[in-house]
């Protein structure tokens, strides 16, 4: 990666935040995150990719702030973009049992002439990429949802949002991983745990592929589901 | 696990377990968890030698109450919740020891609002996801491994081990902050910065702000001068501690150890981390003003204080 497409800021006493180029896409910055994590695993806290940056949270008590900047230029700069074309993505399938007793939000689709139908196609038809992860552990911002299924959030949230709905919220979809309050469009749900607290704790990371499959309703229940 | 510990009699308004916290998760969207007030935590292990990852209690607002099952060599630091052992008023910063029946009780805050409460080799909680600190929202930590804040008749363990015959050892008096004075926090100035217009930034460090009611481990919110974002928000990118955001309605939210890992509001910089533990024990309505920090000289105090506690 050539120096033009990326920047390197300390933003405090123990954080640095590298910033790229939009010609840099999501994949790459997921599996930079991975390297500097695996070559700097001593002295680094948390690496956080999301969307356009990473977060490297270090312990400036381990080593001098002007060398882990000199170390993350390096490793960054060292980065053959083209690499990347080779590699197969890791891609997850999610299955998704999408009903009018599941679609809590269908309504406003219909208000804007989307169908249950219309809803499964274009949901399913797509392959979406993990462009961040955070709001709650595991839930994975994918990208990016086809313009006729974007959909405003909530102004006001649900105060309660079960586990597995999967839903909408302008050009992101996402699967809740647990119980919590949310304003997303629910327009289904997946009977599959995404967060579990032993390793590797969720499916997927940035950068990653995610498909979703329609189910039935008798599968859901098979897999486990619950209504 | 021993079968001996303290017992907790009542819990107060927010007891939690918490060690130095919960590293290398961030990336799944979880969050470090850990001590807010990180000084008065590394104080309280420090005084009885304890290493620096021992799991502590940190009792918000006091009205909390615990009855040791068997002897024991306790410290507390922090916020000043008029502790007493069965009636008995004791130091704060300091260690002691409570006898097997006594009652250990904090009252109302005097100074602060949080006192952490360590036992000689830490107390015995198990570890979820690498880490005994408890996150309410994330359902992560604490005794049952589920997030739970303490609850009475919790009993919470520790080794036995033998209580001093010399007298409690207090910390001196130069170290012990008064966190009822109004707050300066020094600013590394980063993340959006310089996109904020000379205006706004002028009005940041110019300003005061009070502490809003609404602020908790996730986050302080500040009330009083409005300060106007460059631009309504972000694609969401990683969130240090101590991050200062300010969302549209201008009123800035610095970020503490409960903080969301990314977020889509514009960013002023960070807090000092030395000057964290100062805001996470100030009240609503305490005042607080910034002034701009120098990054290099606030990190050499940073890693002092982190080599002196041994992080």
């Amino acid at each position: 990666m050539n120096q033009r497409q990326f920047s390197i800021s300390p933003i405090s006493e123990c954080s640095i935040l590298v910033r790229f180029h939009e010609e840099i896409t999501v994949e790459h910055i997921g599996e930079l995150a991975h390297q500097i994590t695996d070559k700097l695993s001593h002295i680094v806290m948390n690496v956080v990719p999301s969307y356009r940056t990473i977060l490297i949270d270090y312990l400036p008590f381990r080593i001098h702030e002007s060398q882990i900047l000199q170390e993350l230029n390096h490793i960054i700069a060292r980065f053959d973009v083209q690499s990347m074309d080779n590699k197969q993505p890791n891609y997850i399938s999610i299955p998704v049992y999408y009903s009018d007793e599941t679609a809590l939000d269908l309504d406003r689709f219909k208000d804007i002439g989307i169908s249950l139908a219309q809803i499964i196609e274009l949901h399913t038809q797509s392959v979406f990429t993990v462009s961040a992860i955070g709001f709650a552990p595991g839930f994975a911002f994918l990208s990016d949802v086809p313009k006729a299924l974007q959909m405003p959030r909530h102004k006001t949230p649900r105060t309660y949002v079960p586990a597995g709905c999967v839903a909408i919220a302008d050009s992101k979809t996402a699967v809740y991983p647990s119980d919590s309050p949310g304003g997303w469009n629910i327009i289904g749900r997946t009977p599959i745990s995404l967060f579990t607290d032993t390793p590797p704790f969720i499916p997927f990371e940035v950068g990653d592929k995610v498909t979703f499959g329609s189910i039935t309703k008798q599968e859901y229940i098979n897999l486990g589901g619950k209504l | 696990m021993s079968f001996t510990g303290l017992i907790v009699e009542k819990p107060g308004s927010l007891s939690l377990i918490q060690d130095f916290g919960r590293f290398g998760l961030a990336h799944l969207g979880i969050t470090q968890g850990g001590p807010v007030d990180d000084y008065a935590y590394s104080w309280a292990n420090h005084l009885l030698e304890n290493p620096v990852n021992c799991s502590t209690i940190e009792i918000t607002l006091g009205n909390t109450s615990f009855k040791a099952l068997e002897d024991c060599h306790l410290a507390i630091c922090g916020g000043d919740l008029n502790a007493s052992i069965n009636g008995e008023p004791i130091s704060n910063w300091s260690d002691f020891s409570l006898r097997k029946g006594q009652t250990l009780k904090f009252g109302m805050p005097r100074n602060g609002l949080r006192s952490y409460l360590a036992v000689k080799g830490g107390f015995e909680v198990e570890k979820h996801l690498g880490s005994t600190s408890t996150v309410v929202r994330e359902s992560l930590g604490g005794i049952a491994r589920n997030g739970d804040a303490l609850k009475a008749g919790d009993i919470i363990g520790f080794k036995p081990h033998p209580v001093p015959t010399r007298k409690s050892r207090q910390m001196t008096f130069r170290f012990k902050p008064d966190y009822n004075l109004p707050i300066t926090l020094r600013v590394i100035e980063g993340y959006q910065h310089n996109d904020f217009s000379p205006e706004s930034v002028s009005e940041f460090y110019s300003g005061h702000f009070e502490i809003s009611p609404n602020s908790n481990r996730m986050g302080y919110r500040l009330e009083g001068q409005m300060i106007t974002p460059p631009y309504e928000g972000i694609l969401s990118e990683g969130i240090a501690l101590g991050s200062i955001q300010i969302p549209n309605d201008g009123n800035p939210i610095i970020l503490l150890n409960d903080h969301q890992t990314i977020g889509g509001y514009p960013k002023f910089g960070c807090v000092a981390r030395i000057d964290l533990p100062r805001l996470a024990q100030a009240k609503p309505g305490q005042s607080v003003s910034f002034v701009q920090g120098d990054r290099q000289g606030l990190q050499d105090v940073w890693c002092q204080w982190a080599q002196f506690f041994g992080y």
